[in-house]
């Protein structure tokens, strides 16, 4: 089950449009995620490198999905996949009745910006935007059909609702590494992306802010957003609603869920 | 070594970008090298064949003649050759000129091929004339071809060279005095130059042509080669200058791309003094590497471009030469500067709080100063647009290099058209003031004025005189002309027209300005038999070099009354009754021959230009590749946001346009002061008005093949970043 989290329509929050749209809220089921035979290598032969092999997995829409495993295992390469961001050699991967395996890049950008939204161990923020503009971002690229003031107004909630209402306007580098991450779920959830990715995304935060931003990202799942947690913390995935176990590139164990 | 090699291994592309990067500046450098390697070409030449100090034509001269020449104190050795102007069968006007090719000591035939002249029907010229074993008809006597060959002083020219029994007989003897002096110095040279006129004088000679003097072992085309050579030198400079921005270009980044780990060393108690010494020695190896390959490839770039100089301008092939101060100056220099930056930069990267050098991947933070900050709260366009503006804000040490390598390529691209633009609006200039359509040349004054004048029957024709001169020693056209001269009508600046009384004389503007001659001035005019005076009594608008005197003082002061040299005419085909062998150039001849010449140029500089531009580009490759490395997290970051390569080409486009603007902007500007300076050194240094005509029609080419390179240079940096997997890029950041 998820922790109990502050609702993202509450607090603060606009009530006329509220970031969260109650439409995007639909069922658990079917599975918003199907990864078939997923195998992806880099090199060839004796020098061949195995990124995951053969992985096959659902991900039901609403729910949140842990994936451990030890370096190496082929978490973060299997939540590069179903972000997107990176190609399968093999095996199909269908997100939200698309399949992705096979998009040109310009469309898989496109999707990503629509569908998707990603949150970094490294936060990856854009060093010369402020905060606002970082979150502003995503829906400008995601072509979010709203005038530049509503994107700005969305941005400003986003950030407002990640607890950074007094920093919108400042550089990362004046940011602490809790406060980036807070931006960079901002920057995921603002164009109400179907699901998210969060790969170890409290790694390089103290237990105090992982904590944070753990319940931030989990708090999502009760507007129905799909999350996808990589992390190495094994107390923080058991409070996911099923646990993926992956070693050497395959998945070991599921645990939790129907 | 193995610490190179570590570095290879870990990015063999940039390393071996940067390697090419610093040869191809190193090498550009080796422009500079070109003067000498021409000079010391010629300066051989004149070695092994044995050019004269003092060269000069006389009435013919019999062998007390000669012996008294050898007698005046000073000469080392004075000999006599004889040159007849003879007409080929195909009606080709050219000289034989005749050697006593057993004793000669000066002016030796340099053979390619065959053998020299053993009989009197025998001659060796040059390929064009014929091949070896084929005959040439001159003046209706048939010559066998026995070789091909020249000397130093007739390159270029398709003359034959025979023994000098074969031409005496057509000359009444030797016409032709090559003399060499003991002492070879410039004032040495004048006054025995005087003292064999004075000689030649008592025994009822003179000279017919002007003395040509060429002291310290010069040759007569060192002034054109001296010309070109400080043209070539100050497009070397400006190489050299833009091969110091890449090289410092490429050390910096060489070094700051370096920041994170050298944080990590001191994190882990490296002490900046060693770090510092083990950058810099980074910085050294790439540079040293690079020399291995820049020296050959300048030495090469000098060589190239001096053999197209001395083919061009002179007809010589040059052998291989090498400037070994240019060589070890690049060489000193390359490391100099690579060790300056290198220092500077590593000092910088080891000053930097160490936290904030362990947070940030890419060695720049973005906040930390005041200016960014202001920046942060600026609307200057979009989103995209402001990530763009706030980047070359970012590094400005990177973006001000791009808008110097820019602004280099574009004052390169520039400064050539307009030289070249300059150069051929010159030449028109020079023309302007003469209508003839053709001019008819004969070697000495013999062609009777008075037959000579209106004796064209297919247009009108007047006879005149045109000679070598100098006042003061600076050598000057001096022309000798009817007053009411229908062929020459040029604006006079100031004064008035010459008269036909009084020994008056009108003098070009340029020159009056540059050396002080004013209306009212009687000057010096030294002519081939002597000096004389005239006074100025105008200032004219010819863009010459050349002083205009009655042509019946000018025949009197040069010892021949009556007579001319040239009769300009009014047809191109002039029908003249005179009896000379004369040479006939068309204005449209004279057209060609500046084209030919102005296209000997645009080759020679256009070849320097494009090593510049490459240079400049290959500057702006190496910088924005480096770039590229640096932010491939921020450009993969806002891949995985949903920017599609066209965005991510529209964010490069838009950091590069505005650079390109300014740099384009400084560039026309520095391009057109550049051809200011070179065009005013020339001015100046011959006393001649040139003028600058900006090249504005190639604005828009190198507007637009600027803005074309830098989006081509946006795409394939886009490319580049797309081809690799984003989750791969990221996570190599983590």
């Amino acid at each position: 089950m998820s922790p109990t989290v502050r609702d993202p329509h509450d607090g603060g929050m606009h009530t006329t449009t509220p970031v969260l749209d109650p439409a995007h809220v639909v069922p658990a089921n079917p599975a918003l995620v199907q990864a078939r035979d997923l195998t992806r290598v880099w090199g060839k032969g004796h020098a061949a490198q195995i990124g995951v092999a053969e992985v096959s997995l659902d991900v039901r829409r609403g729910e949140l999905l842990a994936v451990i495993g030890p370096s190496g295992s082929g978490k973060s390469t299997l939540g590069s996949l179903i972000a997107g961001i990176d190609v399968p050699t093999s095996g199909s991967l269908v997100v939200d009745g698309t399949r992705i395996d096979q998009m040109k890049p310009d469309r898989l950008a496109d999707w990503r910006g629509a569908h998707v939204g990603i949150v970094f161990q490294q936060f990856h923020l854009l060093p010369t935007l402020t905060a606002v503009e970082n979150v502003e971002l995503a829906l400008e690229l995601a072509r979010v059909d709203a005038g530049r003031r509503e994107r700005r107004r969305r941005a400003i909630e986003a950030l407002e609702w990640v607890g950074l209402a007094a920093h919108v306007k400042k550089l990362p580098a004046q940011m602490s590494g809790g406060e980036q991450q807070r931006v960079g779920i901002a920057r995921a959830m603002v164009t109400r992306p179907p699901m998210i990715v969060a790969d170890e995304p409290t790694g390089a935060l103290d237990q105090r802010n992982g904590h944070a931003v753990f319940e931030l990202l989990a708090g999502l799942t009760s507007v129905g957003t799909t999350v996808v947690f990589i992390t190495h913390d094994l107390h923080l995935a058991e409070s996911a609603d099923r646990v993926v176990s992956m070693i050497d590139g395959r998945i070991e164990s599921v645990r939790g869920g129907a | 070594m193995r610490s190179m090699l570590r570095q290879f291994r870990r990015a063999p592309g940039r390393i071996l970008a940067s390697v090419f990067a610093l040869a191809l500046a190193i090498g550009a450098i080796g422009v500079l090298a070109v003067p000498t390697v021409s000079e010391s070409t010629l300066h051989d030449a004149v070695g092994q064949d044995g050019l004269a100090d003092i060269i000069v034509d006389t009435t013919p001269l019999d062998a007390d003649q000669l012996a008294a020449v050898g007698d005046v104190s000073g000469v080392a050795v004075a000999e006599g050759q004889a040159i007849a102007a003879v007409e080929l069968a195909d009606g080709f006007l050219t000289r034989l000129i005749g050697l006593d090719l057993d004793h000669q000591t000066m002016d030796l035939v340099q053979l390619e091929a065959g053998r020299l002249p053993a009989s009197e029907d025998e001659v060796v010229t040059t390929a064009a004339l014929g091949a070896i074993g084929s005959h040439v008809v001159a003046d209706g006597v048939s010559y066998e071809i026995v070789g091909h060959g020249s000397t130093l002083w007739w390159s270029g020219d398709d003359v034959l060279f025979a023994p000098f029994d074969t031409v005496a007989p057509m000359t009444g003897g030797a016409n032709h005095l090559v003399v060499t002096a003991i002492d070879d110095g410039s004032a040495s040279l004048h006054t025995l130059s005087d003292d064999i006129r004075a000689e030649l004088g008592e025994t009822g000679a003179t000279y017919t042509t002007f003395p040509q003097l060429l002291p310290d072992g010069s040759t007569p085309i060192d002034d054109d080669i001296e010309q070109v050579s400080t043209l070539i030198g100050m497009l070397g400079i400006f190489a050299g200058m833009v091969a110091l921005v890449l090289l410092a270009g490429t050390t910096n980044t060489l070094i700051t791309e370096r920041t994170r780990e050298v944080a990590v060393m001191r994190a882990l108690g490296g002490r900046s003094r060693q770090l510092r010494r083990r950058l810099r020695r980074i910085a050294l190896g790439i540079t040293a590497v690079a020399l291995l390959v820049g020296l050959p490839l300048g030495v090469f770039i000098s060589n190239y471009v001096a053999r197209m100089v001395l083919t061009e301008f002179v007809g010589v092939t040059p052998s291989f030469a090498i400037d070994w101060v240019v060589v070890a100056a690049s060489a000193i220099g390359a490391l100099l500067a690579a060790r300056l930056v290198a220092a500077r930069a590593a000092r910088r990267v080891t000053k930097l709080s160490l936290p904030e050098a362990l947070r940030d991947r890419d060695g720049a933070p973005f906040g930390g100063r005041w200016t960014h900050r202001l920046l942060a709260k600026l609307p200057t366009g979009g989103l995209i647009g402001r990530i763009a503006v706030r980047s070359n804000a970012r590094r400005p040490a990177r973006t001000l290099a791009v808008t110097t390598q820019i602004a280099a390529a574009v004052a390169a691209a520039f400064l050539i058209p307009t030289l070249v633009s300059s150069v051929n609006d010159f030449n028109t200039a020079t023309l302007a003031p003469w209508t003839w359509e053709s001019v008819a040349i004969a070697r000495d004054p013999g062609l009777p004025i008075e037959a000579s004048d209106d004796h064209d029957r297919l247009g009108t024709s007047e006879a005149g005189i045109w000679v070598d001169g100098a006042i003061d020693d600076e050598e000057i056209w001096v022309y000798g002309l009817r007053t009411d001269s229908t062929f020459f009508s040029s604006d006079v600046r100031e004064g008035r027209w010459y008269a036909d009384t009084g020994r008056e004389a009108m003098i070009s503007n340029g020159f009056a300005e540059r050396r002080d001659v004013a209306v009212g001035d009687t000057i010096p005019l030294e002519l081939a038999n002597g000096t004389v005076e005239y006074e100025i009594v105008g200032t004219v608008d010819d863009s010459n070099v050349a002083v205009y005197v009655d042509r019946a003082d000018l025949a009197a002061d040069l010892g021949a009354p009556g007579m001319a040299n040239v009769v300009w005419s009014s047809s191109e085909s002039p029908w003249l009754d005179v009896d000379a062998a004369v040479r006939v150039d068309t204005a449209a001849d004279l057209a060609a021959e500046d084209e030919a010449g102005r296209d000997a140029v645009v080759l020679i500089f256009g070849a320097i230009g494009a090593i510049v531009v490459g240079v400049s580009a290959l500057a702006v490759l190496s910088t924005m590749t480096v770039n590229l490395f640096e932010r491939r997290h921020e450009l993969a970051a806002l891949q995985a946001i949903g920017a599609r390569r066209r965005r991510l080409r529209g964010l490069l486009a838009r950091e590069l346009l505005p650079v390109g603007a300014v740099g384009l902007v400084a560039g026309l500007g520095l391009g057109a002061l550049g051809a200011r300076a070179i065009i005013g050194s020339f001015e100046s240094a011959d006393a001649i008005d040139i003028g600058v005509t900006d090249a504005v029609v190639a604005i828009p080419f190198i507007v637009a093949g600027t803005a074309a390179a830098l989006l081509l240079l946006a795409a394939a940096v886009v490319r580049t970043t797309s081809k690799r997997s984003i989750a791969v890029t990221l996570r190599g950041a983590a």
